[in-house]
């Protein structure tokens, strides 16, 4: 019944995680869980928080201070009049958004919203390289080996067609193959896993909401691939090639959230302006829900954005050393899974 | 929000913090002190803020109160808002003895950290008191503990607003008998307290160089 205790009795030991993620896993109790099996809302859970890891990190400094500070940074690269808005008030520490950083706009969205705001996020930044680090940054007791041979890891076009496949051959991790990467909680795609889930598939059943454990899950887990939630998904892209947006992330680019906060500052730049004179207001705005956030617009705006930060910071770098060695540069350690 | 410049319209800004255990009912005090109202709250993030006019004697007092996350991951995060607090309010959840026991090992040493305010008026506030039968900490105990830490105690419940009032308005008194909080916090001169960035401070190895 509830997800957060299981997601907990499964992974928490790494020490990563404490109740500060349940937030972030409201939107998957509350909300889909009423329409999904638990077990599938335990493993989009389980992604979403493989992606945002780094935010729920106990020790040192977490993923959303480093955001802030790149926030920060790009303010001051794109646009001077909110930069300097924000210096003159105080809020430098731009802890007003932290919280939409932590949780992704959960708070301040509503769940179809939030949804949206996702699915447009990471469908932007898709990225075999990335999807392929997610699918295999399982915590300790994920790591689960298939039996078969790890070609299925890669993504191979041909097991692409998890559920046909499934039906012919032995049960494999089918169910989870449905798991998409890029839009693991939009609600369309969450009603088809369902809808498609065999009834005594393996997640249902061995899954972690059923009340015997750790047993249970291990024997199950042996013969299936747990991690493989993204396999179809993430092989079907690689086919149909993934646009040219990745190319600025692949280069460890600052990820969109950040740029949407910027963005959401810049959309609302006359409310701010306006009535924001120091921290408080700015706190009280954000957390008050005062803001128009419109997901497209904001999207839009922010991969724009991004854009011209990426340009900015190469016209810097240029400036301060005469010579840089071209960042671009691909290192190809492993030819193997490099996109051609 | 933003008030009309010129003329403050308040005598006193006074800044107090909530600390405390996760889900002792930090947000849920201040929010049924601000807007009589009690709700099933989601966990805060970071911290929250919220204003309320308050009118003692013939002074008019604007309270600035600062909700804290509970939960340690904040921690660095909300650290920064003990900074210039005239009060601050300790709050733990009458039928949790660990978020009782957590003021001692871990919140008085926050504050003793962080709290810039030598004279800061500090509160101790036992939540949930409609729980009655589920008790886990007597108010012997939440008065002794006050004795121990020299700070004012009062046991409530945000859920029927018990003593709600009063805490804040206890807190607010005492601070007004302090002469050099008074002082602090008088002519509504608002004091920025965040002239420093943290994120750039507690990160001198970043690669960027942010002055302009």
């Amino acid at each position: 019944m509830d997800l957060w205790e299981s997601w907990c009795g499964k992974f928490a030991k790494s020490g990563f995680f404490s109740p500060g993620s349940k937030p972030a896993l409201s939107f998957t109790t509350r909300d889909t869980a009423s329409f999904i099996y638990n077990a599938d809302a335990f493993w989009c859970f389980e992604m979403l928080i493989r992606r945002t890891r780094a935010n729920f990190q106990m020790e040192g400094p977490t993923g959303v201070m480093d955001q802030l500070q790149t926030l920060w940074h790009i303010l001051q690269l794109t646009d001077k009049e909110m930069f300097s808005h924000i210096s003159r008030i105080g809020a430098e520490s731009l802890h007003f958004a932290f919280r939409m950083l932590l949780v992704l706009f959960r708070r301040e969205l509503s769940f179809d919203e939030a949804l949206r705001m996702w699915e447009m996020m990471w469908a932007a930044d898709f990225n075999a390289s990335v999807a392929e680090t997610l699918e295999n940054d399982c915590l300790e007791p994920l790591v689960i080996q298939l039996p078969r041979q790890s070609e299925a890891e890669i993504g191979d076009p041909k097991i692409d067609d998890g559920h046909r496949n499934s039906t012919t051959s032995e049960p494999t991790s089918r169910s989870s193959d449905r798991m998409s990467k890029s839009g693991p909680l939009s609600k369309s795609s969450l009603l088809y896993i369902s809808s498609l889930l065999p009834r005594s598939g393996p997640l249902p059943k061995t899954g972690p909401m059923s009340d015997d454990n750790d047993t249970e899950m291990k024997s199950a887990s042996s013969s299936y691939n747990f991690c493989g939630l993204t396999r179809s998904l993430w092989s079907r892209n690689e086919r149909t090639h993934v646009s040219s947006v990745v190319s600025s992330f692949e280069k460890g680019d600052d990820p969109l959230p950040v740029f949407c906060v910027a963005a959401i500052l810049i959309m609302n730049r006359h409310k701010i302006m306006k009535e924001a004179r120091s921290i408080d207001d700015m706190i009280k705005i954000f957390n008050d829900k005062l803001l128009a956030i419109r997901v497209r617009r904001c999207i839009r705006t922010a991969m724009k954005l991004r854009k011209k930060y990426i340009y900015k910071n190469q016209v810097i770098k240029i400036k301060n050393h005469t010579v840089p060695d071209t960042e671009s540069n691909h290192e190809p350690d492993s030819g193997g899974d490099s996109k051609s | 929000m933003g008030s009309s410049s010129g003329q403050p319209e308040f005598d006193y800004l006074f800044k107090v913090l909530l600390i405390g255990d996760s889900g002792v009912g930090k947000s849920s005090l201040l929010l049924s002190f601000t807007s009589n109202t009690f709700d099933d709250l989601s966990p805060t993030i970071g911290v929250d803020f919220k204003v309320k006019y308050l009118t003692i004697g013939e002074k008019k007092l604007k309270l600035a109160i600062w909700d804290t996350a509970g939960q340690e991951r904040f921690r660095t995060l909300t650290s920064s808002y003990y900074r210039g607090a005239q009060g601050i309010i300790m709050v733990y959840d009458v039928t949790r003895r660990e978020t009782f026991t957590n003021l001692s090992d871990i919140w008085a040493k926050e504050i003793d950290l962080y709290s810039t305010n030598q004279d800061c008026i500090k509160m101790l506030v036992g939540n949930k008191v409609d729980k009655e039968s589920e008790r886990a900490v007597s108010k012997k105990e939440g008065i002794d503990f006050a004795r121990v830490y020299g700070c004012l105690f009062l046991e409530c419940s945000a859920k029927t607003r018990v003593n709600v009032e009063q805490c804040f308005e206890e807190l607010v008194l005492k601070i007004l008998e302090t002469p050099s909080l008074t002082a602090e916090g008088s002519s509504g001169g608002k004091k920025n307290i965040f002239k420093q960035n943290p994120a750039h401070t507690s990160n001198a190895s970043s690669s960027y160089c942010c002055s302009s």
